[in-house]
């Protein structure tokens, strides 16, 4: 059972690996932090567990310490830029009424939120007072538009 | 039961889902591309825990947790590229950017205000559905549920040596 303990040593590790990342450095970025770590961690439980343990366990516990670093992602991306867990995150500090929401989630202010996080990912450029697609922003936007159709909701 | 049989399984219920149920209705809810993929899920797990007592052993036992995570992998990443592509709201306005070829701010704004209303209302609305969130007179508040989780996204962002950093 030592792989199993492995696996989930293996994702405190990466975990922490992040954590000391962004506490030395306030630039960083959480997702390529975890990378950071979590790929190494990964190669050397790969390497503790592939020529030590029977094909079934070494990938079991394999499968489980990548399905445990998604899942850690996904939680830490929602976190922070969800607004279902951020809106539970002001509930935590205080009861709001529906006023004080609109005020915290303004519909135009949600909106220009995401205008800044296009120019951050040079997905748009600002040209004579006009937002205009960069060509790695007409690559994104094909994709998601793809992907939408894909899944129907095109 | 092996390995190629749960790669075998995973395979089919993508195919399944290409093939018969992406153009089902249901398939195009929430609740409904959920339970597409927490059922077959438990069903694979149940189905290797099954071979495990019937021949219990180390390898068989690695087979129910590698199942489950294999699955897990597989649901985690189909469902985040379905939600993302369904909420994704970013992208829309990047999509209908390039579709107008260049707006300005305020045009966008004009478009999307709307969107951005509904967003907020259909977040809070799933947070009372969910039972995370209950309403108190005129002013909301978490439940214990929704305490426990606000919790557990405290100790999160704290491990990150953030504080409250997320969008508002």
């Amino acid at each position: 059972m030592t792989w199993l303990i492995l696996a989930f040593g293996g994702v405190a590790l990466a975990v922490l690996g992040q954590a000391l990342i962004l506490r030395s450095s306030a630039r960083s970025n959480g997702m390529v932090a975890f990378v950071l770590a979590g790929v190494p961690v990964g190669l050397a439980l790969m390497a503790a567990l592939l020529p030590g343990y029977s094909a079934s366990q070494a990938w079991a516990g394999v499968f489980l310490y990548a399905f445990l670093c998604e899942l850690w992602m996904f939680v830490f991306s929602s976190t922070f830029s969800s607004v279902s867990a951020n809106l539970t995150l002001h509930l935590r500090a205080q009861p709001l009424g529906r006023r004080h929401i609109d005020q915290l989630y303004d519909n135009r202010a949600m909106i220009h939120r995401r205008i800044r996080w296009l120019h951050h990912i040079h997905a748009v450029v600002e040209k004579d007072g006009r937002l205009v697609p960069t060509d790695r922003g007409r690559k994104l936007a094909g994709l998601f538009d793809a992907v939408r159709a894909f899944f129907g909701h095109g | 039961m092996t390995w190629s049989v749960v790669g075998g399984y995973i395979a089919a219920h993508f195919l399944l889902y290409v093939c018969v149920f992406r153009h089902r209705a249901l398939f195009r809810t929430e609740r409904g591309i959920f339970l597409f993929h927490v059922v077959p899920m438990a069903g694979l797990v149940a189905l290797a825990f099954g071979a495990f007592l019937w021949n219990p052993g180390l390898d068989g036992f690695a087979l129910v947790v590698g199942a489950g995570a294999a699955h897990g992998i597989y649901s985690l990443s189909f469902l985040e590229c379905w939600l993302l592509s369904e909420g994704g709201y970013s992208l829309r306005i990047l999509s209908e950017l390039v579709r107008r070829g260049a707006a300005t701010p305020a045009d966008l704004e004009q478009q999307f205000v709307d969107m951005s209303a509904r967003k907020k209302i259909g977040r809070l609305e799933s947070l009372l559905h969910l039972g995370l969130v209950q309403t108190d007179g005129d002013r909301f508040r978490l439940t214990r549920q929704g305490m426990a989780l606000a919790n557990a996204m405290t100790l999160v962002a704290s491990l990150a040596g953030f504080e409250r950093r997320a969008e508002r």
